[in-house]
């Protein structure tokens, strides 16, 4: 290239009739730097690119030539300088112009990237909708689960009260026992969040407590009805026990004596009558003595008692095999607080439930 | 008739000699015209090169000293000299603005880019997420 600028150079020169030769030694070095110079512009698309601009820096320098050969080196010299500056020009706008293509080409490039940005910061938004969506799903279906879990819980709870209220964990202990069981471990669950286990775990406990329930229903209304009938008895106290009711009745004998008290025998019968209506029941009959001073005596005068007992209940059409005595032989009676002898206990107890 | 002739041979070489007074006084115009167009062009544009700049200066105190020492064509070629210079000046600075403007693009795309790589790193945990929430 720089065989061809030279040929150009030279061709323009010794068309104007000039020889290099003559130049001066800055001449040269001129001469040399508009070569590199012509060149660069070459390779920086000048003549495509700043046309106007190499022509002017062609002429300057084919005026410098000339007149370098009119001797007018001074005047040669600024030409040349004139032309170096014209075709740096040349270059700085060529390349501009190829700076501005690639402002261009960037431009598009950038456009491009941020219509891909756009369509990829949608669908994240549409993610993040759909994201949130779902955790809003979520929570409204496990604050479901909560509220479930804590009325089923609830529910439980107020089975299990209501079981107890029948003195279920007298006639149905088990199934009271595990109703309560169950309700506690569905209280942990709640406690940890563990809303589905609770759930099962409250469903459970509602389940026994039901049962517990329904089995001591029966056998408490008796109790209660026992009690109701047995407690305007005169002397009479009517109390619930462990699987029944005992019903005490105060002086029925005298102290040491082994026959019923005259004064007695109306609320003896209406004892009668409230063991007659229930034939299922069997009845524990308990004799209280605490006159003799030895224990022996005290067991040997309870059982006489409770044989007397027995005989006019049996008269009273009260089938003896419902009468036991208590301890099965009454020899071993409870020490009895001397006020208390005479008394006479029934409990009535309960049949096992179902058969109520 | 000798003073006529003498009178009009006055005027014959007065008038030629006044002509480059009338031409060159369109070179210190010009000279102040470009000083005042160097000096606009170094606070417009900052970033040229101040030897550029001063050697422009120094090229106006010569073209000043050449006119001032009658030589006018010298010195109209140093003004032509200097307007180039203020056309390669002002070429510089329009390269280096559209140098500056690519660095800023390719800056722009970079970041773009770079949100684009954030974007897709953070719709691919998205949708793992609910793809996750869904499995269950």
């Amino acid at each position: 290239m720089k065989s061809l600028m030279s040929l150009i150079l030279s061709t323009s020169i010794f068309a104007s009739g000039i020889y290099i030769s003559t130049a001066s030694a800055s001449s040269d070095r001129q001469t040399d730097s508009a070569y590199e110079l012509f060149e660069e512009a070459e390779k920086a698309g000048t003549e495509r690119r700043a046309p106007r601009l190499m022509e002017e820096a062609r002429t300057l320098y084919e005026r410098a030539e000339r007149e370098f050969g009119n001797g007018n080196d001074e005047t040669a010299m600024e030409l040349r300088a004139i032309s170096q500056i014209k075709l740096k020009s040349a270059i700085s706008t060529a390349k501009k112009e190829d700076y501005e293509d690639e402002i261009a080409r960037l431009r598009g490039e950038i456009k491009i990237a941020n219509s891909a940005r756009q369509i990829l910061e949608q669908e994240l938004r549409k993610n993040v909708l759909r994201l949130t969506g779902i955790k809003e799903k979520n929570l409204i279906s496990e604050e479901k689960m909560r509220s479930i879990a804590l009325d089923m819980h609830k529910k439980s709870a107020e089975k299990i009260k209501l079981a107890g209220g029948v003195s279920a964990m007298v006639f149905a202990p088990d199934d009271f026992k595990r109703a309560e069981e169950n309700y506690k471990l569905a209280e942990e669950s709640l406690d940890k969040g563990e809303y589905e286990k609770a759930i099962k775990l409250s469903r459970k406990a509602f389940m026994f407590g039901e049962t517990a329930y329904k089995n001591s229903k029966k056998s408490y209304d008796l109790g209660k009805e026992i009690i109701d009938k047995a407690s305007p008895i005169y002397g009479a106290i009517a109390e619930a026990v462990e699987k029944g009711i005992r019903v005490t009745l105060k002086g029925v004998f005298a102290t040491s004596g082994k026959v019923i008290l005259f004064d007695a025998y109306p609320s003896l019968d209406r004892i009668g009558s409230v063991i007659a209506e229930y034939p299922d029941s069997t009845i524990i009959v308990e004799a209280l003595s605490g006159s003799s001073k030895s224990k022996k005596g005290n067991s040997e005068l309870s059982g006489d008692r409770i044989r007397v007992v027995k005989n006019h209940l049996a008269s009273k059409g009260i089938s003896t095999e419902r009468l036991k005595e208590a301890n099965g032989s009454g020899s071993d009676e409870p020490k009895t607080d001397r006020k208390e002898d005479g008394f006479i206990r029934f409990t009535i107890n309960f049949p096992e439930p179902g058969k109520v | 008739m000798k003073k006529i002739t003498t009178a009009l041979l006055i005027v014959l070489f007065t008038v030629p000699a006044s002509r480059p007074e009338e031409g060159g006084g369109e070179i210190p115009n010009k000279i102040s015209s470009l000083q005042t167009e160097l000096l606009s062009l170094k606070r417009e544009s900052p970033d040229i090169p101040a030897a550029e700049i001063n050697k422009a200066s120094e090229w106006i105190k010569d073209a000043k000293r050449k006119f001032e020492s009658g030589n006018a064509e010298l010195a109209s070629i140093l003004v032509e000299k200097i307007s180039s210079q203020i056309q390669f000046l002002r070429a510089t600075a329009l390269e280096s603005k559209s140098r500056d403007e690519i660095d800023k693009l390719n800056e722009t795309l970079d970041k773009i880019r770079n949100q684009i790589e954030e974007i897709k790193i953070v719709n691919a945990e998205l949708t793992q997420e609910i793809s996750l929430f869904e499995q269950k």
